[in-house]
């Protein structure tokens, strides 16, 4: 049984995703209405999957998503998004957070990305695959100087994105490119993993730069 | 205090700052021409005794004109004290001192009063602080001369020159303030904007989620929610880019077709904005949507699209797919070679325009998908549009 926390400031959003997920016979071991909440509550009980929303009281949902992923905890987190600010997805995706939901999705899509994201596979929605396109894209169009060491695509990897974007399934994907959905899923995983360690090392960089480091 | 009057006063301030250093330098000079002559004085030791009040009087009114102390009542008692001063030249003077039309005892010390009143009351102020000053120093001379006209021609310039400024500064740093103030209140109703509108989607997403699961009439409610769900977040996504768009003749390419999302229409784009002459985003604009109405000719309103835009340094790739049976191989050329220019030639055409081109890609039967390629070389303008 999936064990799973969920992460919102509306109540009757909140209870209701919560009830969803019970009723599919997953576990909700806490919920929270605030950063801070979260944070605390995900330390004690230590849920599989941590599903959040960006626009909660302080510290927000990409805070809240840097600071798990500082404590180095197994809890991924799904991003669940009602405005969809593009900037805040991204930020929170490189922050670690291992997929993206918009909040108008199915119950169905919602129970199946939470079953992926437990089992460790990344959740994309074709807009999601968008903005990691867009940002790859941008990290290497930068000045070297401004961004050493950026994480760059394969040409398999880009093409896998650049189908998933275009609203492919990953079944759809295998069957044009003749890969095995595991092989897709690794790629798409793939550009994920390389976005987040980028963004940790420039963290940590940023931090003896500037002498915080202890 | 509110901060519009504050920030006048800082005005001020600064002022009879400057002015309490204008008073110390002329007293300085008084004392010093007054010094030199002493002994041509009628009377001299009531000349001293004259100077001595005249450096106490600059220690007194240095102090009054403090902000905590600064009324108007100051503003005439120091007019009046200076008035007196100046008058006594008449009396230590000799009658042929006066006629030379030498210093007055208080030389040009009498010039700070005049631009105090200058200061607080505008032009207006300091030309009438010059009219009461100079009538009493000219109406003690027996004879008016050119260096007379002089000195009031100075100090009629200076009165008018520090009673503008003042009144030019103290209107910019008004305007400075409210402006600040706007844009404050600006950002905070962005702010709140920004809850308001969160709870509104949040709402509009549970509708169309329960709507969905209950079916029937509720579904009808749900599908209406999801549509008003997709407007307002297009809008709250486009007014986010609107900060990047300045000039007329460029428009945010990725915000455009963000504005074509639709629960069956699903737009992915990079979170840079993609800056291009704004009739190429037209053009673009105008190809897609008639890939997505070639969709719902061959599958109906129910037909799923997606669109991607992808910006690479030397060219614009957006792709638009469908789910549906796509296009058999080879009837795009029998309809043209049959004279039906159909969408697919006015989707090929727009591109051409604009020197690129619109790409049909194998789906292996995966539905059908078109990739509109613009390159930004051979678009006018568009080196510096990104």
């Amino acid at each position: 049984m999936v064990r799973v926390m969920v992460v919102d400031d509306h109540p009757l959003w909140r209870e209701g995703v919560a009830r969803d997920l019970t009723e599919a016979g997953l576990e909700v071991v806490a919920t929270a209405a605030n950063g801070t909440e979260a944070i605390n509550r995900v330390l004690a009980t230590r849920p599989e999957v941590l599903l959040l929303d960006l626009n909660i009281p302080a510290p927000d949902g990409v805070e809240v998503t840097a600071q798990l992923t500082r404590r180095g905890l197994d809890t991924k987190v799904l991003v669940l998004s009602a405005s969809g600010e593009q900037q805040d997805v991204l930020d929170a995706v490189k922050a670690g957070a291992s997929g993206y939901l918009v909040k108008s999705a199915s119950r169905e899509a919602l129970l199946d990305a939470v079953q992926a994201v437990a089992r460790g596979e990344s959740v994309f929605t074709p807009g999601l695959a968008g903005l990691v396109l867009g940002e790859y894209r941008r990290l290497s169009e930068a000045p070297p100087a401004d961004e050493p060491d950026a994480p760059r695509l394969t040409e398999r990897e880009t093409e896998v994105l650049r189908l998933v974007a275009k609203g492919l399934t990953y079944k759809q994907i295998a069957e044009r490119l003749v890969l095995s959905h595991r092989t897709v899923q690794n790629h798409v995983q793939n550009t994920l993993r390389k976005l987040q360690l980028h963004n940790r090392v420039e963290l940590v960089r940023y931090a003896i730069e500037r002498g915080l480091d202890e | 205090m509110d901060r519009v009057t504050r920030a006048a006063q800082q005005v001020d301030d600064q002022f009879y700052r400057v002015l309490t250093v204008l008073r110390a330098v002329t007293l300085v000079y008084a004392v010093g021409v007054n010094a030199a002559r002493w002994r041509d004085f009628e009377h001299p030791v009531t000349a001293w005794v004259l100077i001595g009040v005249m450096v106490v009087w600059s220690g007194i009114v240095t102090w009054l004109y403090e902000p905590r102390h600064r009324a108007s009542w100051v503003f005439v008692v120091d007019m009046l004290v200076t008035l007196a001063l100046l008058r006594s030249t008449q009396y230590v003077h000799t009658p042929e001192m006066l006629a030379e039309h030498t210093f007055t005892l208080t030389t040009y010390w009498v010039t700070t009063v005049v631009l105090c009143w200058a200061v607080r009351w505008g032009v207006t102020g300091g030309l009438l602080a010059t009219a009461i000053v100079q009538s009493v120093d000219v109406t003690m001379r027996p004879t008016v001369n050119s260096s007379t006209v002089g000195n009031i021609f100075l100090m009629v310039l200076a009165a008018m020159l520090v009673g503008y400024c003042a009144h030019a500064l103290r209107v910019s740093a008004v305007r400075r303030v409210e402006a600040e103030r706007a844009a404050a209140m600006a950002t905070e109703r962005e702010r709140l904007a920004r809850a308001v509108h969160d709870g509104v989607l949040q709402v509009l997403a549970l509708v169309q989620r329960r709507g969905n699961e209950i079916g029937g009439e509720a579904a009808e409610l749900g599908r209406l929610a999801g549509e008003q769900e997709l407007a307002l977040r297009s809008l709250i996504q486009s007014r986010a880019r609107d900060e990047s768009t300045g000039d007329g003749a460029v428009a945010d390419l990725g915000r455009a077709l963000d504005a074509l999302a639709e629960p069956t229409v699903s737009v992915a784009t990079p979170s840079r904005p993609v800056m291009l002459p704004s009739e190429v985003v037209e053009e673009v604009l105008a190809a897609v949507l008639a890939c997505r109405a070639n969709t719902v000719l061959h599958g109906g309103p129910d037909a799923s699209t997606w669109i991607l835009l992808e910006a690479e340094r030397d060219r614009v790739v957006v792709s638009v797919r469908d789910d549906g049976p796509g296009i058999p191989e080879g009837r795009l050329e029998r309809a043209e070679a049959e004279g039906r220019l159909g969408v697919a030639n006015s989707i090929r055409g727009r591109l051409r325009d604009l020197g690129g081109e619109a790409v049909l890609v194998d789906t292996a039967g995966q539905g059908c998908e078109w990739e509109l390629v613009v390159p930004l070389k051979r678009v006018p303008g568009a080196a510096s549009a990104r």
